[in-house]
C-alpha cells in the first residue's frame, strides 16, 4: 500500500509539473486546487499506514506543492514539482533499503503478554512459574527476534514460551496465515520419510512411513485445512529418493533402534518446543518421539533446509547440502542395519499426518449418533458448542431435551452401550457439559466448579491469605440417571481439552462410565482469555474454576500429573499401528467398542 | 482585522439559531448521559462509551465554523469587506482565528456536560480517576481547534455554510468507519482520532462464570494521562492548526470572490 502511495503521489507531482503552464494560459480557481491534492494523499496515507518517519520525503513533498500555491512564476512551480519528485525518491530509496522500515513489533507483544500474564494467569502458584526466571531467560530472545525481525524465530521462541506454561490452554498464533503456515513447516525439521512412535513396550517404531499406501506420501496433492499444499513445493528435495526407506524394508512398525547413531530418547532434552501442548507428562512421552524423527545428521532440533537456502549445523558451520538422517533399524532377519535417508521436504506435513491419524475423531457432525451394532451407539462430540445463541448463556436446556429424546429410543431400541467420541475435543462451554452429563448422572444434585470471587475494580482474581482463590458461586445439575442400565466409554485423548476436560473430570467417575484412550485428556480447564497482539495473539488461563475444596480444577501441578478420570490405556502396539497405518483403521474406536 | 474580530463575535453572540442549536446540543448530550449511565456511575459509561464526550460536540464546531466562515460567502460580507479596503489576509485571518477559538471552546465546554449531570445524577463511580478525565477533557481543546482548521479551509473552498454544517455528520461517520477499518484509530496525528485516543482508556476486561448469567464480563481502566499523550496531542495540534491555516490562505490568497 505504501508503495501504491508512493507511485500516487509521484504522479501528482508529474501532473503538477503540467499543471503549472496550463494554469497559466486558463487561469482557474480548480488547478490551485490540484496543489493541495498531495497534501490530502499524504493525510489519508497517514490514516491508512500510519505515520512512519521513512515517509518524511513524501510528507515534505506534499507540502512543498502548497508552497507552490504561492509561487507566482511557472518556472517556479515546475522547479518545485521537481524538488518533490526527488524528495518522493529519497523516501523511495529509504522504504527499500532500510531495514528498520515496518519493523514487527515483536518484542513489544513479549512486553505486553509477559505483563498481562504476571498479572492475571490464574495458575502461577500451582505450576510453579518463577516470573522474574522467565523475564531473564525470554527478554533477550525477544529481543534478538526484535531486532533480527526474524519471524520463525519469533514463532519458535514464542512455542517455548508457552511450553514453560504447560497449559494446554496458552497458546500463541501469529496473525497472518501465511507467516504462520511458513514459519510452522520450517520449524520441526526435514522430513526424512518417516515419524517415530514409542511402542508401550517400550520400543520405538517407525510409523506413517513414506511409500505405503495409507501413509502420508510427499507426493500428495490434496489441499489439506491448514494449507499446508501452498509451501510444500518451497521445502521440496526434488532429486531426492523417495523410497529409501521401502526399498531398505523399514515399514509402518519396524523398530528403530537409534537416530543419527544415538538412542532416540537421549535426543528429549533436545526439543525445546512443541507444536501443542502436553501438561501431562505421560503425554508428552507419548509425542516426543515424533518431534525426533525431524533431526537431521549433524543439526539442531527445529533447524529446517530449505533447498537454496543456507542453514547451520551444530558447529555452527553454514551448509547448503540437502541433509541427511542416519536411520538404525532391526531388518526382517533381526539384524541391526544403518541407512542414511535422505531429505524430502519439510516434516511438519507428515508430522501433522501422523497427528490426525493418531488423534482425529469420528469425522461426522458434532452431537449426532451412528451405530456401530445392535448394542452400541456412539456420538460425536467435537466441541462444546450447541448453537450461537446459548454459547455465552448457561441454558442449553434445548439440547438437553433432545437427547434425552435421542437416549430414550436408544433404549427402547434395546442399545446398551454408548461410546462418547472426545478425542481431539477442543472444548466451549462447561454448561454444555453440564447439559448433557446430567442426562447421565445418578439421580440427585451434582456440584460441579465453584467460581472465584473477582475484585470488580481491578478485574482481578485475588487469592485469600491461605494462597487459594476466595471461593464464589458453585455451579450444579440435578442427575437423571437415563443409562443405569447400559454402558459409556468416554473415548479421550491428550488434545480433548477444556471443556472437553470439563466432560471427562464430571461423567468419569459416573459408576457405569470407563475413560479410555491412548492417552489421557489435556487437563487444562481453566476458563481462557485471548490478548490481541501486534503481530498475533496469544490465550492463557484466566478464569478459575475451582473445586469445592478451594483448590484448582483438573489442571496439572509441577508434578505434570493429568487429574482427570482415566481408566484404561489403549496399549500402543503393532496391532495398532498395523491397523491406523497400513490398513487406515479406526482402531481407537474398535477397541473402545471391544471394552465394554 | 481587531474590528472583522469584534463584528464577529457579535453576529455568534447574537445568532439564535447558534444559540438554540447549542442549547439543543447539551440537551441531547444530557440525554445521551443519562440513557447511558446506570448505578455503577458516570466514570463505567464514560469508559464504557468514548464517542459520549466528543460525537455531538464534533457537530457544534462544524455548525460555528458554517455561521463564522460560510455565511458570510452567502451575503457577500466577505466581498464587502474586501471592497472597503481590508486585505484578504485580514479577512481570511479574523474569520479563521475567531472560528479556530469560538467554537473549540464552546465544544470543550459540551464535553462537560456528561461528567457535571452524570455525577450530580448517578455519582462518579469508580472506574476512572476524575481528575484525569478532566485533564483529558481539557486537551479536547486542541483536537476541537485543529478540526476547525481544518473545516475553515474546506469553508473557504466551498463558500457553502450549510455544506460545511452537513461535513460534520460526514467526518463523524467517515472517522469512525475509518477508524474500524484502519485498526483501533488511536493517534494523534488526525484530530477525530486524537479526540479518540483522549477519551479511550488503556486497560484489562475479563469475565467470570455465573451459573445463572453465564459469561460476566468485567472491566478495569488505566485513565492516567501519559506526557506522550500530551504532547502529542499539543504539538501535532499546533503544526496541524498554522498548516491548515497556511493551507486556506493559500487559496483564499487568489481566489476569485464572485
Amino acid at each position: 500500500m505504501d508503495i501504491s502511495f508512493t507511485i500516487i503521489e509521484l504522479i501528482m507531482m508529474a501532473l503538477l509539473f503540467v499543471v503549472a503552464q496550463q494554469s497559466e494560459k486558463k487561469p482557474n480557481n480548480m488547478w490551485r486546487l490540484l496543489y493541495v491534492a498531495p497534501a490530502f494523499i499524504a493525510v489519508i496515507m497517514v490514516l491508512l499506514i500510519g505515520f512512519d518517519v521513512h515517509h518524511t520525503g513524501i510528507y515534505v513533498a506534499a507540502f512543498v506543492q502548497i508552497c507552490a500555491l504561492f509561487a507566482d512564476k511557472v518556472r517556479a512551480k515546475q522547479i518545485l514539482a521537481v524538488c518533490s519528485v526527488a524528495l518522493i525518491a529519497v523516501s523511495f530509496a529509504l522504504i527499500t533499503l532500510s531495514s528498520n522500515y515496518h519493523r514487527e513489533a515483536y518484542y513489544a507483544d513479549f512486553e505486553k503478554t509477559f505483563n498481562a500474564m504476571k498479572e492475571h494467569y490464574v495458575l502461577d502458584k500451582e505450576k510453579g512459574i518463577d516470573w522474574n526466571g522467565l523475564y531473564a531467560k525470554y527478554d533477550p530472545l525477544f529481543k534478538e527476534v526484535d531486532k533480527t525481525q526474524d519471524y520463525v524465530k519469533n514463532y519458535q521462541v514464542w512455542q517455548q514460551f508457552c511450553g514453560e506454561f504447560y497449559d494446554g490452554h496458552v497458546g500463541y498464533r501469529m496473525s497472518s496465515d501465511g507467516l504462520f503456515r511458513y514459519a510452522f513447516c520450517k520449524s520441526y525439521g526435514n522430513d526424512y520419510g518417516l515419524s517415530l512412535a514409542r511402542l508401550s513396550t517400550g520400543e520405538f517404531v517407525a510409523i506413517n512411513v513414506e511409500g505405503y499406501d495409507n501413509s502420508y506420501s510427499v507426493d500428495n496433492k490434496d489441499k489439506d485445512d491448514v494449507g499446508f499444499y501452498m509451501v510444500k513445493k518451497v521445502f521440496d528435495c526434488k532429486d531426492a529418493d523417495k523410497l529409501t526407506l521401502k526399498n531398505a524394508g523399514i515399514k509402518n512398525g519396524t523398530i528403530i533402534t537409534k537416530w543419527n547413531g544415538k538412542p532416540i530418547d537421549e535426543y528429549y532434552d533436545e526439543i525445546k518446543y512443541y507444536m501443542e501442548q502436553y501438561p501431562v507428562r505421560e503425554n508428552e512421552e507419548f509425542y516426543l518421539p515424533m518431534y525426533v524423527a525431524g533431526i537431521g545428521r549433524d543439526m539442531d532440533y527445529g533447524v529446517t533446509y530449505v533447498p537454496g537456502e543456507t542453514y547451520e549445523n551444530v558447529e555452527g558451520k553454514e551448509m547448503t547440502d540437502a541433509p541427511v538422517a542416519d536411520i538404525t533399524f532391526i531388518d526382517e532377519s533381526g539384524e541391526e542395519k544403518t541407512i542414511t535417508a535422505p531429505c524430502l521436504g519439510s516434516y511438519m506435513m507428515r508430522m501433522y499426518d501422523t497427528n490426525k491419524k493418531l488423534d482425529d475423531g469420528v469425522n461426522i457432525t458434532n452431537l449426532k449418533w451412528q451405530k456401530i451394532n445392535d448394542d452400541t451407539y456412539i456420538i460425536r462430540i467435537s466441541e462444546m458448542a450447541y448453537d450461537q445463541e446459548t454459547y455465552s448463556g448457561t441454558d442449553f436446556t434445548e439440547m438437553t431435551d433432545k437427547l434425552r429424546g435421542e437416549v430414550e429410543a436408544l433404549k427402547k431400541e434395546g442399545v446398551k452401550n454408548i461410546v462418547f467420541d472426545l478425542r481431539s475435543n477442543g472444548g466451549g462451554s462447561p454448561y454444555f457439559v453440564e447439559g448433557i452429563a446430567c442426562l447421565f448422572a445418578p439421580k440427585g444434585e451434582h456440584l460441579t466448579y465453584y467460581s472465584a470471587v473477582i475484585n470488580e475494580d481491578t478485574a482481578t482474581f485475588e487469592r485469600g491469605e491461605d494462597g487459594k482463590y476466595i471461593m464464589g458461586t458453585p455451579s450444579s445439575y440435578v442427575g437423571e440417571d437415563l443409562w443405569h442400565d447400559g454402558n459409556i466409554i468416554l473415548l479421550v485423548n491428550a488434545k480433548t481439552v477444556s471443556a472437553g476436560d470439563d466432560m471427562t473430570y464430571m461423567m468419569g467417575d459416573f459408576p457405569n462410565v470407563k475413560v479410555i484412550g491412548l492417552t489421557s485428556s489435556n487437563s487444562s480447564c481453566q476458563a481462557v482469555k485471548v490478548l490481541m497482539l501486534n503481530e498475533g495473539e496469544i490465550s492463557f488461563s484466566a478464569v478459575p474454576n475451582l473445586l469445592p475444596n478451594g483448590e484448582i480444577a483438573i489442571d496439572t501441578y509441577t508434578d505434570h500429573v493429568g487429574r482427570t478420570p482415566f481408566d484404561e490405556k489403549i496399549p500402543f502396539d503393532e496391532n495398532v499401528i498395523e491397523s491406523i497405518f497400513d490398513k487406515g483403521e479406526d482402531c481407537l474406536l474398535n477397541y473402545a467398542v471391544n471394552a465394554f | 482585522m481587531k474590528n472583522i474580530m469584534k463584528s464577529i463575535g457579535y453576529e455568534v453572540l447574537h445568532s439564535k439559531m447558534l444559540v438554540r442549536l447549542y442549547i439543543l446540543f447539551v440537551a441531547l448530550m444530557v440525554l445521551t448521559t443519562m440513557l447511558n449511565t446506570d448505578s455503577s456511575g458516570v466514570s463505567a459509561m464514560l469508559a464504557g462509551n468514548d464517542g459520549t464526550s466528543y460525537e455531538f460536540p464534533m457537530l457544534i464546531v462544524a455548525i460555528i465554523v458554517g455561521v463564522i466562515c460560510g455565511s458570510d460567502f452567502n451575503d457577500k460580507v466577505a466581498n464587502y469587506e474586501i471592497l472597503s479596503g481590508h486585505s484578504r489576509k485580514t479577512v481570511f485571518f479574523a474569520r479563521a482565528l475567531m472560528a479556530v477559538c469560538i467554537s473549540s471552546v464552546l465544544a470543550t465546554v459540551l464535553c462537560f456536560v456528561p461528567i457535571i449531570v452524570g455525577s450530580a445524577i448517578f455519582g462518579w463511580g469508580n472506574k476512572l480517576v476524575f481528575s484525569d478525565l478532566i485533564i483529558r477533557n481539557l486537551l479536547l481543546i486542541f483536537p476541537f481547534a485543529r478540526l476547525t482548521a481544518f473545516l475553515v479551509v474546506v469553508t473557504f473552498i466551498v463558500k457553502n455554510p450549510y455544506v460545511i454544517m452537513a461535513s460534520g455528520f460526514v467526518i463523524m461517520l467517515g472517522g469512525g468507519i475509518l477508524g474500524d477499518l484502519v485498526g483501533d484509530g488511536k493517534n494523534c496525528f488526525i484530530s477525530i482520532y486524537n479526540m479518540k485516543y483522549l477519551c479511550s482508556y488503556e486497560g484489562w476486561n475479563t469475565y467470570n462464570l455465573d451459573p445463572v448469567k453465564g459469561v460476566v464480563e468485567y472491566y478495569a481502566y488505566n485513565s492516567t494521562v501519559t506526557s506522550s499523550l500530551v504532547l502529542g496531542t499539543v504539538f501535532a495540534s499546533i503544526i496541524m492548526i498554522i498548516f491548515y491555516l497556511f493551507m486556506g490562505y493559500a487559496l483564499f490568497r487568489r481566489d476569485e470572490l464572485n
